[in-house]
């Protein structure tokens, strides 16, 4: 870290710190990575959040917005470290970097992906469903049916993920990391409950 | 009438044609894929239902190949900035809004799937002929804030199933089509924002769980506004269609769409339409 960015972060450190003690969540300014892609994005959010940073996933600003997107956003004091971060993710995955677009800031940005889960019995499966997405397992755990959605990648899941048994599937075949879009990762969040009910 | 929409595969160019069924299998120019396939269960609804009025030749479709990444949506946009068909339905499509709001809407656009979110988040859903939402996406439709069914808010997402009217007259202070099908436990047909009817049997409860069961509703449904029904009689048979489809088949969660669009010549003869 060269002198220059200490300075920097001391400067948005002092600056917090004279505006009051506010929670961490709560009034701490904040800033946006934007993406090219919701892949990109999924990506991120999986390296940012195993390092324990204050990330979540909203939408981006209307003006940038295309309609299948997803930006992450951060407290304005993590900025430097996580830059820091994805260049040295991406020193190491050369093959497979996070491509950000840019850095922005932002005053209360709040449009978050919907995070409500219902399930229901239908004779002997169990329904699934986050917002659009449904995902339907047998007893044994297997994926009989994925219906909803409308983006490209939902059939493309439902190929890969249909007749395979939910206990089974490794990290990097979840609708997440398989997939591209928002749909992917509604999807996601519903396939996460079925594995946490076998 | 057109239909345009991707299919889950890398490295399928864009196809233009009229498509048949052979077999299990829908064949365009000499390519070939599954009839249960992204778009292709809608291809073959209405493959199937056209048969059965000899019109199966008024079909043309777009598609190319795009498991997510938008490269096929994008050459779709392309090809839908002019269109010289009076119907039109765009289905499996990456929402873009930037390329939505540059497609031929001189015709009557039916939005389903994809082409209907890109509708709603570039919001111009008055500028289509038809939506086909199913609750979550109604939800969607009716947040006049959200840009993708992923961002509903939670106040309007945790809205009950019977509370469906309640959507449908949030959603219309919005820019929606004049015609809109609400496809769930209890299929809705709305014309300007107004409930025109209610349908509720047969109840097959397995269908909520079986992906393509909205593609085939939305299949039936155009065709017979392309066969020549006006969309709100149209609607109103697609729904007991489907609905029966369903029961013909012994429809189970873990049925597969491809069985229930098989039999669509069959409930249509039932009920000789």
């Amino acid at each position: 870290m060269n002198l220059k960015n200490i300075s920097l972060i001391n400067k948005i450190k002092e600056h917090i710190k004279n505006k009051g003690h506010k929670d961490k969540n709560d009034n701490e300014k904040k800033g946006i990575i934007i993406f090219s892609n919701v892949k990109e994005a999924m990506k991120c959010e999986q390296l940012l959040k195993k390092t324990g940073y204050n990330i979540k996933v909203i939408a981006p600003p209307i003006e940038i917005r295309e309609g299948c997107d997803l930006a992450i956003e951060y407290d304005l004091i993590d900025e430097f470290g996580i830059k820091n971060k994805i260049e040295k993710y991406n020193e190491n995955n050369n093959k497979n970097k996070i491509k950000v677009l840019k850095y922005i800031s932002s005053e209360n940005y709040n449009q978050q992906p919907l995070d409500l889960v219902k399930i229901k019995k239908v004779d002997d499966f169990t329904l699934i469903r986050c917002g659009n997405m449904k995902i339907t397992l047998d007893k044994e755990g297997l994926i009989v049916n994925i219906s909803g959605g409308g983006c490209p990648d939902v059939p493309y899941l439902a190929y890969k993920l249909k007749g395979k048994n939910i206990k089974n599937i490794k990290v990097e075949n979840n609708p997440k990391n398989l997939g591209y879009s928002l749909c992917a990762y509604t999807l996601n969040k519903a396939f996460e409950k079925g594995k946490e009910s076998y | 009438m057109i239909i345009a929409g991707t299919i889950p595969l890398e490295n399928l160019d864009l196809i233009k044609g009229k498509p048949i069924i052979k077999g299990n299998n829908i064949l365009i120019n000499n390519i070939k894929f599954p009839i249960f396939m992204g778009t292709g269960a809608l291809i073959s609804s209405c493959i199937k239902t056209l048969e059965y009025f000899n019109l199966e030749n008024n079909i043309k479709v777009i598609t190319a190949g795009d498991i997510g990444k938008g490269d096929g949506s994008l050459k779709i946009y392309n090809e839908l900035k002019e269109i010289d068909d009076d119907l039109t339905i765009i289905h499996y499509i990456k929402p873009k809004i930037n390329n939505i709001i540059n497609i031929d809407f001189s015709s009557k656009i039916i939005g389903d799937a994809g082409g209907m979110y890109a509708g709603k988040a570039a919001n111009i859903g008055d500028k289509y002929y038809m939506f086909f939402p199913d609750v979550g996406e109604l939800a969607f439709l009716a947040d006049n804030e959200a840009s993708h069914p992923a961002y509903v808010r939670g106040f309007i997402s945790e809205i009950d199933d019977k509370d469906i009217p309640q959507l449908i007259n949030k959603a219309y202070y919005q820019k929606m089509p004049k015609y809109m099908v609400v496809k769930g436990k209890i299929d809705y047909i709305v014309e300007n924002g107004n409930i025109m009817n209610k349908i509720s049997s047969p109840l097959v409860e397995a269908m909520e769980c079986i992906g393509g069961t909205g593609d085939t509703l939305t299949g039936i449904t155009s065709s017979l506004i392309n066969a020549g029904y006006s969309p709100v009689e149209a609607s109103n048979l697609s729904c007991i269609i489907n609905r029966k489809l369903g029961k013909v088949v012994n429809a189970k969660p873990n049925t597969q769409i491809d069985k229930l669009i098989m039999e669509i010549p069959t409930v249509l003869k039932e009920m000789k339409i």
